[in-house]
């Protein structure tokens, strides 16, 4: 039996063709005081040395118990990293700094309004705080194993409602602020979660934005869905004021501010997890109809948050770290908080976008705050570059390490990035990784690695990347062919399941390339990643994009399934595909093509209101850029969507060979309708 | 495989078979009288299964249907057990083309055969009418599907799209099929 197959990676997904760029060196000094000073690391983290090569990212944390068995595979791919041991999180990120850095500031948060004060908030008072509201949580009823929801914007209740959740082993589920009431209740229905703690209101390019609200929306959201939300905790952004225009329902929303009362000053005992036990979840877009649940286990997922954060990010107790990105993601997650915290940084947080008042905004906080470590995404950088190309030179910045994560850079972004703000001092890290995967996957090391504009790097130690074709065949380095990108082995900061779905985590992330079922030999169960790659000789990766059918919108994830649905919440609406289409600022952005049913007609009032349910189902995050409506969409005889020739009208490409579709002719009025308006 | 094996067609007389699992199932060629069980069909039809057959979400359960119905140029197969239909495969021709194929069956009979057996029939069937090629235009993570159609016994020839791959194989295994296969349909680098 023969097969042959041919790779044919459009150009819509390679976002731009660039040529392999020349190495550019890190500054000799880095290498004095770097975590990381010699790439030795890679021979103690290869993989003869696997899996206890990762015993040194768990030895950065405090354990109640050591670990038996450092990883499990008896059952994959659910693998288990060190089995039989028992900490805290919370603990490893507050309580255990106290001795040595009770004084130095843990967060340090900076409010939109530049006229209002940032405030430092040091390893001290965040112990105070956390242990407040892990009573308050408490007493809402809470306990370890339990979900509880936050929908909260970036304020430094945000860290300190998932700290005190973590004290209590409570399973935190943040939804990213910028996602609809509708997408909080959905992943509250998937989490059978009833308590949601969210924040009165919070500045947003220049305007306040009335989050209680919002909460309610939730609320009935979550009732259609047969969950019946039974407290909504709320934060004040403005301590004693109430900023929002909905009324406190009695019985169901309290003031995180009145219930903390009888507990000021008091503490509760970290409750000593096992390792394995779920810290929290994070939900992410796929392939499926609704996004899913990625959980993350509390000993596994926190060494290798701070590892990652101590060697690829080069932090140090006594540097000034900011993470200019959302906490609602798991950037976040990994490295505003836990991550950060675990090694006793200094993390600043920002509550507003890149350009309020002005592009030097960032560069002024930066600036004022002393930041020399700076990690954020390449939508920022490209915002901050449009709007402002010559602001960083107007500001005294001294960069050492600055990451870059979320989507591929375009290496003119990245020579800006590392030229203007970086002032060529600065190391720059490119990295990829995923919601799923806890933590950095593929990485230069800041003060030993040459750095490629546009690559990621090589894997991160330990981390052993593979490019396997639709065959399961690995693609060669060095030939610039595009497969998929997978890892061949597990990590510890993996997820350790769907919430709920154990099955479809198989289906999703291993099934493609595992062979046999049944094997218990973790090389048999290749990670799946779903986003493209290219390897180039020198072992660096250019990671390309995803290759299913989810859209990475400034670097967020949303499903066309998801977008599809919300579209067709329209009873106008017959048919409807999602693609994604270029986008300057943002890597890529939706846009909509949908058929109606018969007896209606096309109308800007009809796209307007199918935008509309789009950002009410998913948020504005998913806003289409274009909605067409067309006659027909182009299928094939036995009736399927053919997405790749609308990406192709879309992106002004020649769309190939239609001559098999059921409804060639469909082709040009659509590409007319698109290419003329 | 071939047509002379045949002396009636094998749609029309239908054909028992077992499944994995030991379920007897029939196929036979999809009659008029079919509606109303085809609607049962469909309506049991879970999500995900539309989306793989169809690429397109939220599917209205009626043009299911009316997909699924006999169309000139074309052959429908279903799969009973009893009077209850739980699988469906069809093939539209085009002249001068590989026909394409699309199979679709019940959650509940998926993993057990049942493609197969859906795809080795109407292929058999196609044969007998005079198409020796086949296009299964599948899903890139139908990885289900994607394994099936490789490891059913015909030689297959595969082109990757972004969200797609299509695969070809000839739907009889003689040689002269086969000679054909090789020489004009096979997908060749930068078609």
């Amino acid at each position: 039996m023969t097969a042959t197959s041919e790779a044919e990676i459009s150009e819509a997904q390679i976002a731009v063709h660039w040529k392999e760029e020349p190495l550019i060196n890190p500054p000799v000094t880095m290498a004095q005081h770097a975590n990381v000073k010699e790439r030795s690391i890679y021979e103690r983290f290869s993989e003869k040395n696997f899996p206890e090569c990762f015993e040194e990212y768990a030895d950065m944390l405090t354990w109640d118990q050591r670990w038996h068995t450092v990883l499990d595979t008896s059952k994959p791919p659910f693998w288990k990293w060190f089995v039989g041991g028992k900490l805290n999180a919370s603990y490893n990120c507050v309580d255990r700094h106290l001795p040595k850095y009770r004084n130095k500031a843990a967060l340090i948060w900076v409010p939109e309004p530049e006229s209002e004060a940032t405030q430092a908030i040091t390893y001290q008072e965040l112990y105070r705080r956390v242990n407040e509201f892990a009573l308050v949580l408490e007493s809402a009823g809470l306990k370890a194993g339990d979900r509880v929801t936050f929908h909260l914007p970036m304020v430094p209740e945000l860290p300190i409602s998932m700290l005190a959740a973590a004290r209590l082993g409570i399973i935190h589920n943040q939804v990213f602020g910028g996602f609809s009431a509708r997408a909080c209740a959905e992943r509250m229905e998937d989490s059978k979660s009833d308590v949601l703690v969210t924040v009165d209101g919070y500045y947003r390019n220049g305007g306040l934005i009335d989050k209680k609200k919002e909460a309610d929306t939730t609320v009935e959201e979550a009732k259609k869905l047969g969950v019946e939300v039974r407290k909504v905790l709320v934060w004040r952004r403005h301590p004693g004021r109430y900023v929002s225009q909905s009324p406190m329902v009695e019985g169901r929303d309290y003031f995180v501010d009145d219930l903390i009362k009888p507990f000021r000053g008091k503490t509760i005992a970290p409750v000593s997890m096992d390792a394995e036990a779920p810290l929290f979840l994070m939900y992410t877009s796929g392939s499926t109809g609704r996004p899913k649940g990625a959980q993350h286990r509390t000993g596994g997922y926190l060494a290798y948050v701070a590892g990652t954060s101590k060697y690829v990010q080069d932090i140090h107790p006594e540097d000034v770290y900011w993470c200019f990105a959302d906490i609602g993601w798991i950037t976040g997650h990994s490295y505003i908080v836990y991550g950060p915290l675990a090694v006793a940084a200094t993390s600043v947080m920002y509550e507003g976008v890149p350009l309020y008042p002005d592009p030097g905004r960032p560069w002024r906080i930066a600036e004022r705050l002393g930041v020399n470590i700076f990690h954020t995404a390449p939508t920022t950088i490209r915002m901050l570059r449009k709007a402002g190309p010559d602001e960083p030179s107007k500001y005294d910045l001294h960069f050492k390490t600055m990451t870059t994560v979320g989507e591929p850079i375009e290496p003119e972004a990245w020579m800006w990035y590392y030229d203007v703000v970086g002032r060529k001092q600065a190391a720059i890290t490119d990295t990829w990784w995923q919601t799923e995967n806890g933590g950095f996957l593929c990485s230069t090391l800041p003060a030993i690695s040459p750095m490629k504009p546009g690559s990621a790097g090589p894997g991160m130690p330990g981390i052993f990347p593979i490019i396997l074709d639709e065959n399961g065949d690995e693609v060669p380095a060095g030939q610039n062919k595009a497969g998929n990108m997978c890892i061949r082995n597990p990590w510890p900061g993996i997820m350790q399941t769907i919430w709920g779905d154990p099955e479809r985590f198989v289906k999703v992330y291993y099934s493609k390339y595992n062979r046999n079922p049944d094997s218990k030999d973790w090389h048999d169960w290749p990670y799946f990643s779903g986003d493209g790659a290219v390897l180039a000789a020198d072992g660096y990766f250019r990671i390309l994009g995803r290759v299913d059918d989810v859209i990475k919108v400034a670097g967020h994830r949303l499903g066309t399934k998801e977008l599809e649905n919300a579209v067709l919440t329209t009873p106008e609406v017959a048919e409807a595909a999602a693609v994604a289409v270029a986008d300057e600022l943002r890597g890529h952005i939706p846009v909509v093509y949908v058929s109606l049913k018969p007896g209606n007609s096309a109308s800007k009032e009809l796209e307007d209101k199918i935008r509309e349910n789009v950002v009410k189902g998913l948020g504005p995050i998913a806003k289409p850029r274009t909605v067409y409506i067309v006659p027909d969409l182009p299928k094939t005889r036995s009736g399927k969507i053919m997405r790749r020739v609308l990406v192709s009208i879309s992106d002004r490409k020649d769309y190939g060979d239609i001559t098999t579709l059921a409804n060639p002719d469909i082709v040009e009025t659509i590409r007319k309708q698109v290419q003329t308006a | 495989m071939t047509a002379s094996d045949l002396q009636v067609p094998l749609a029309r007389r239908g054909s028992e078979f077992t499944l994995r699992d030991g379920t007897g199932v029939t196929i036979r060629e999809l009659r008029d009288g079919d509606r109303e069980e085809l609607e049962r069909f469909v309506e049991g039809l879970s999500e995900d299964t539309v989306y793989f057959r169809f690429l397109a979400t939220g599917m209205d359960r009626q043009v299911i249907v009316s997909q699924l119905l006999p169309r000139p140029g074309g052959l429908s197969l279903v799969a009973v057990k009893g009077n209850v239909i739980v699988g469906h495969a069809a093939y539209y021709k085009s002249e001068g083309e590989a026909a394409e194929v699309g199979v679709l069956i019940l959650d509940g009979y998926q993993g057990k055969g049942l493609g197969t057996r859906l795809i080795e029939s109407i292929a058999r069937a196609a044969n007998a009418d005079g198409v020796t090629m086949f296009e299964a235009v599948i899903g890139w993570n139908n990885t289900r599907m994607i394994k099936m159609v490789r490891t059913m016994g015909f030689p297959t020839s595969e082109k990757v799209e972004p969200d797609l791959i299509r695969i070809r194989f000839p739907t009889s295994i003689d040689p002269v099929t086969i000679a054909e296969f090789q020489e004009r349909w096979m997908f060749t680098p930068g078609c």
